[in-house]
Protein backbone atom coordinates (compact mmCIF):
# COMPACT_ATOMS: atom_id res chain seq x y z
CA UNK A 1 0.00 0.00 0.00
CA UNK A 2 1.51 3.40 -0.93
CA UNK A 3 1.65 6.33 1.22
CA UNK A 4 -0.83 8.36 -0.06
CA UNK A 5 -3.33 5.15 0.16
CA UNK A 6 -1.97 4.71 4.09
CA UNK A 7 -2.99 8.91 4.55
CA UNK A 8 -6.02 8.30 2.54
CA UNK A 9 -7.33 5.70 5.30
CA UNK A 10 -5.82 7.55 7.99
CA UNK A 11 -7.68 10.22 7.05
CA UNK A 12 -10.89 8.17 7.01
CA UNK A 13 -10.36 6.83 10.39
CA UNK A 14 -9.42 10.34 12.20
CA UNK A 15 -12.81 11.28 10.94
CA UNK A 16 -15.00 8.66 12.09
CA UNK A 17 -13.04 9.11 15.51
CA UNK A 18 -13.84 12.90 14.95
CA UNK A 19 -17.63 12.09 14.96
CA UNK A 20 -17.65 9.88 17.90
CA UNK A 21 -15.77 12.50 20.04
CA UNK A 22 -18.08 14.95 18.78
CA UNK A 23 -20.96 12.63 19.47
CA UNK A 24 -19.43 12.16 23.45
CA UNK A 25 -19.39 15.85 23.94
CA UNK A 26 -22.67 16.49 22.36
CA UNK A 27 -24.16 13.64 24.80
CA UNK A 28 -22.10 14.92 28.19
CA UNK A 29 -23.47 18.60 27.44
CA UNK A 30 -26.73 17.52 26.56
CA UNK A 31 -27.21 14.63 29.64
CA UNK A 32 -26.36 18.14 31.95
CA UNK A 33 -28.61 20.38 30.29
CA UNK A 34 -31.25 18.07 31.14
CA UNK A 35 -30.13 17.28 34.35
CA UNK A 36 -29.85 21.07 35.34
CA UNK A 37 -33.76 22.01 34.05
CA UNK A 38 -34.59 18.30 36.12
CA UNK A 39 -36.33 16.24 33.09
CA UNK A 40 -38.76 14.03 33.99
CA UNK A 41 -37.32 11.37 31.63
CA UNK A 42 -33.82 11.46 32.77
CA UNK A 43 -33.40 9.58 36.14
CA UNK A 44 -30.36 10.16 38.40
CA UNK A 45 -30.25 7.24 40.10
CA UNK A 46 -29.66 5.64 36.79
CA UNK A 47 -26.80 7.86 35.67
CA UNK A 48 -24.25 4.92 37.22
CA UNK A 49 -23.69 7.25 40.41
CA UNK A 50 -20.02 8.66 40.26
CA UNK A 51 -16.63 7.22 41.27
CA UNK A 52 -15.03 7.58 44.06
CA UNK A 53 -11.10 6.49 45.27
CA UNK A 54 -10.83 4.41 48.67
CA UNK A 55 -8.04 3.49 50.16
CA UNK A 56 -9.84 1.14 52.86
CA UNK A 57 -13.17 -0.53 53.24
CA UNK A 58 -13.53 -2.66 56.17
CA UNK A 59 -16.17 -5.30 56.59
CA UNK A 60 -17.52 -6.49 59.85
CA UNK A 61 -18.76 -9.80 58.48
CA UNK A 62 -15.98 -11.87 58.53
CA UNK A 63 -14.63 -14.16 55.06
CA UNK A 64 -15.48 -17.37 55.46
CA UNK A 65 -12.54 -19.68 53.81
CA UNK A 66 -12.98 -23.34 54.30
CA UNK A 67 -15.28 -23.33 57.14
CA UNK A 68 -13.23 -20.43 58.59
CA UNK A 69 -13.49 -17.05 59.28
CA UNK A 70 -11.33 -13.96 58.37
CA UNK A 71 -10.98 -10.98 59.14
CA UNK A 72 -10.31 -9.06 56.04
CA UNK A 73 -10.44 -5.65 54.50
CA UNK A 74 -10.29 -4.47 50.55
CA UNK A 75 -8.02 -1.53 49.99
CA UNK A 76 -6.85 0.78 47.30
CA UNK A 77 -9.31 0.43 44.74
CA UNK A 78 -12.42 2.64 43.17
CA UNK A 79 -15.77 2.39 42.59
CA UNK A 80 -19.15 3.62 41.59
CA UNK A 81 -21.06 5.33 44.80
CA UNK A 82 -24.70 5.35 43.96
CA UNK A 83 -26.75 7.19 46.71
CA UNK A 84 -30.65 7.50 45.84
CA UNK A 85 -32.70 10.26 45.61
CA UNK A 86 -30.63 12.58 47.00
CA UNK A 87 -29.57 16.10 44.59
CA UNK A 88 -25.80 15.04 43.86
CA UNK A 89 -23.94 17.92 42.73
CA UNK A 90 -20.87 15.62 42.34
CA UNK A 91 -22.51 14.03 39.36
CA UNK A 92 -21.86 17.87 37.72
CA UNK A 93 -18.53 18.15 38.67
CA UNK A 94 -17.31 14.84 37.22
CA UNK A 95 -19.56 15.70 34.11
CA UNK A 96 -17.02 18.94 34.10
CA UNK A 97 -14.46 16.84 34.07
CA UNK A 98 -15.38 14.25 31.54
CA UNK A 99 -16.43 17.51 29.24
CA UNK A 100 -12.82 19.17 29.56
CA UNK A 101 -11.24 15.65 28.69
CA UNK A 102 -13.85 15.37 25.98
CA UNK A 103 -13.24 18.56 24.02
CA UNK A 104 -9.50 18.27 24.86
CA UNK A 105 -9.55 14.97 22.50
CA UNK A 106 -11.61 16.23 20.33
CA UNK A 107 -9.25 19.07 19.90
CA UNK A 108 -6.04 17.00 19.01
CA UNK A 109 -8.26 14.86 16.28
CA UNK A 110 -9.10 18.07 14.47
CA UNK A 111 -5.69 18.98 15.14
CA UNK A 112 -4.67 16.18 13.61
CA UNK A 113 -7.18 16.20 10.50
CA UNK A 114 -5.98 18.95 9.51
CA UNK A 115 -2.52 17.54 9.15
CA UNK A 116 -3.45 14.75 7.44
CA UNK A 117 -5.82 16.95 4.84
CA UNK A 118 -2.54 19.19 4.02
CA UNK A 119 -0.94 15.56 4.05
CA UNK A 120 -2.49 13.93 1.03
CA UNK A 121 -2.90 17.60 -0.07
CA UNK A 122 1.18 16.74 -0.63
CA UNK A 123 1.71 19.60 1.50
CA UNK A 124 4.48 18.29 3.69
CA UNK A 125 7.03 21.28 4.99
CA UNK A 126 4.38 23.99 6.17
CA UNK A 127 4.35 25.84 8.97
CA UNK A 128 0.84 25.38 9.73
CA UNK A 129 1.52 21.29 10.23
CA UNK A 130 4.13 22.44 12.37
CA UNK A 131 1.49 24.82 14.24
CA UNK A 132 -0.62 21.74 14.38
CA UNK A 133 1.94 19.38 15.79
CA UNK A 134 2.37 22.25 18.61
CA UNK A 135 -0.60 22.60 19.74
CA UNK A 136 -1.23 18.69 19.79
CA UNK A 137 1.76 18.93 22.26
CA UNK A 138 0.04 21.91 24.50
CA UNK A 139 -2.90 19.80 24.21
CA UNK A 140 -1.51 16.45 25.35
CA UNK A 141 0.25 18.57 28.58
CA UNK A 142 -3.37 20.31 29.33
CA UNK A 143 -5.00 16.55 29.54
CA UNK A 144 -2.41 15.24 31.48
CA UNK A 145 -2.66 18.21 34.41
CA UNK A 146 -6.27 19.58 34.37
CA UNK A 147 -9.13 16.87 34.36
CA UNK A 148 -6.42 15.53 37.20
CA UNK A 149 -7.13 18.45 39.03
CA UNK A 150 -10.90 18.72 38.34
CA UNK A 151 -11.23 14.99 39.79
CA UNK A 152 -8.60 16.01 42.83
CA UNK A 153 -10.99 18.49 44.00
CA UNK A 154 -14.13 16.58 43.38
CA UNK A 155 -12.53 13.97 45.57
CA UNK A 156 -11.66 16.30 48.19
CA UNK A 157 -14.98 17.77 47.99
CA UNK A 158 -17.07 14.36 48.27
CA UNK A 159 -14.57 13.17 51.01
CA UNK A 160 -15.35 16.64 53.34
CA UNK A 161 -18.83 16.18 52.36
CA UNK A 162 -20.02 12.11 52.87
CA UNK A 163 -19.18 10.02 55.84
CA UNK A 164 -19.59 6.54 55.14
CA UNK A 165 -18.58 4.20 58.04
CA UNK A 166 -15.82 1.92 57.40
CA UNK A 167 -14.99 3.27 54.33
CA UNK A 168 -11.86 4.84 54.14
CA UNK A 169 -11.44 7.39 51.33
CA UNK A 170 -8.48 7.70 49.34
CA UNK A 171 -7.74 11.72 47.49
CA UNK A 172 -4.60 11.88 45.11
CA UNK A 173 -3.73 13.66 42.58
CA UNK A 174 -2.86 11.29 39.75
CA UNK A 175 0.42 13.06 38.08
CA UNK A 176 0.72 11.49 35.18
CA UNK A 177 4.21 12.25 33.91
CA UNK A 178 4.28 9.16 31.53
CA UNK A 179 2.06 12.06 29.68
CA UNK A 180 3.60 14.63 30.10
CA UNK A 181 6.61 13.22 28.84
CA UNK A 182 5.39 12.32 25.29
CA UNK A 183 3.70 16.29 25.49
CA UNK A 184 7.35 17.09 25.59
CA UNK A 185 8.41 14.93 23.16
CA UNK A 186 5.49 16.09 20.71
CA UNK A 187 6.56 19.82 21.42
CA UNK A 188 10.39 19.24 20.68
CA UNK A 189 9.41 17.45 17.42
CA UNK A 190 7.32 20.35 16.42
CA UNK A 191 9.93 22.93 17.07
CA UNK A 192 12.24 21.09 15.51
CA UNK A 193 9.96 20.71 12.70
CA UNK A 194 9.55 24.47 12.33
CA UNK A 195 12.92 25.59 12.15
CA UNK A 196 12.89 22.60 9.76
CA UNK A 197 10.30 24.70 7.59
CA UNK A 198 12.38 27.86 7.81
CA UNK A 199 15.00 26.26 6.71
CA UNK A 200 13.49 25.47 3.89
CA UNK A 201 12.02 28.39 2.77
CA UNK A 202 15.25 30.03 3.05
CA UNK A 203 16.44 27.37 0.63
CA UNK A 204 13.65 27.90 -1.41
CA UNK A 205 14.32 31.92 -1.25
CA UNK A 206 17.88 31.61 -2.13
CA UNK A 207 18.76 32.63 -5.80
CA UNK B 1 14.06 43.55 5.76
CA UNK B 2 17.27 45.94 5.81
CA UNK B 3 18.62 45.11 2.66
CA UNK B 4 16.61 46.61 -0.24
CA UNK B 5 17.28 45.04 -3.94
CA UNK B 6 17.28 47.96 -6.65
CA UNK B 7 17.34 45.33 -9.50
CA UNK B 8 14.84 47.24 -11.06
CA UNK B 9 16.46 50.28 -11.21
CA UNK B 10 19.72 48.81 -12.91
CA UNK B 11 17.54 46.85 -15.19
CA UNK B 12 16.06 50.25 -16.43
CA UNK B 13 19.18 52.20 -16.65
CA UNK B 14 20.50 49.11 -18.82
CA UNK B 15 17.01 49.17 -20.87
CA UNK B 16 16.70 45.57 -19.92
CA UNK B 17 13.50 43.51 -19.21
CA UNK B 18 13.45 40.87 -16.42
CA UNK B 19 13.00 38.85 -19.51
CA UNK B 20 15.89 39.64 -20.78
CA UNK B 21 18.28 39.44 -18.06
CA UNK B 22 16.67 35.56 -17.25
CA UNK B 23 17.69 34.10 -20.34
CA UNK B 24 21.07 36.05 -20.70
CA UNK B 25 21.77 34.57 -17.39
CA UNK B 26 20.04 31.42 -16.65
CA UNK B 27 18.07 32.01 -14.28
CA UNK B 28 14.26 31.76 -13.75
CA UNK B 29 11.86 34.83 -14.08
CA UNK B 30 10.46 33.03 -11.08
CA UNK B 31 13.29 33.61 -9.20
CA UNK B 32 14.33 37.12 -10.82
CA UNK B 33 11.24 37.95 -9.82
CA UNK B 34 11.65 37.08 -6.19
CA UNK B 35 15.14 38.47 -6.18
CA UNK B 36 13.47 41.83 -7.26
CA UNK B 37 10.67 42.06 -4.61
CA UNK B 38 12.59 41.70 -2.03
CA UNK B 39 11.72 38.63 -1.04
CA UNK B 40 14.76 36.72 -1.12
CA UNK B 41 16.49 35.36 1.68
CA UNK B 42 20.07 34.57 -0.15
CA UNK B 43 21.67 35.14 -2.81
CA UNK B 44 24.70 32.43 -4.15
CA UNK B 45 28.26 34.62 -4.69
CA UNK B 46 27.48 32.69 -8.59
CA UNK B 47 24.51 34.03 -9.32
CA UNK B 48 25.45 37.48 -8.11
CA UNK B 49 28.53 37.13 -10.44
CA UNK B 50 26.18 36.50 -13.68
CA UNK B 51 23.58 38.90 -12.83
CA UNK B 52 26.78 41.89 -12.06
CA UNK B 53 28.28 40.21 -15.27
CA UNK B 54 25.33 40.70 -17.30
CA UNK B 55 24.50 44.33 -16.28
CA UNK B 56 27.95 45.57 -15.75
CA UNK B 57 27.92 46.89 -12.45
CA UNK B 58 28.67 46.42 -8.41
CA UNK B 59 26.73 44.31 -6.05
CA UNK B 60 26.85 47.53 -4.48
CA UNK B 61 24.30 48.83 -7.14
CA UNK B 62 21.84 46.15 -7.06
CA UNK B 63 21.63 46.04 -2.96
CA UNK B 64 21.46 48.82 -0.69
CA UNK B 65 21.14 48.74 3.45
CA UNK B 66 18.83 50.68 4.83
CA UNK B 67 19.07 50.40 8.66
CA UNK B 68 15.55 49.24 10.42
CA UNK B 69 14.87 52.82 12.05
CA UNK B 70 15.24 54.95 9.12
Amino acid sequence: MDNYKILKVTKIILNIFWYLQLAVVASIILIGLLLLFDVDFIDLNRLNGFKIHFSKIIFSDPLIYNGENYDFSLTNGEGRLHINDLDQKFVYLRMFGALIDSIVYLMIIHFLRKIFESLTENKYFVSSNGMYIKKIAISIIFLSIVPEMIYYLTDRWIISTIELKNVIFKNEFNFEYQTILLGLLVFVISIVFLRGIELKEDQDLTI
Amino acid sequence: MPIITNLDVVLAKRKMSLTDLSERVGITIANLSILKSGKARAIRFSTLELICKELDCQPGDIFEFVPKNK
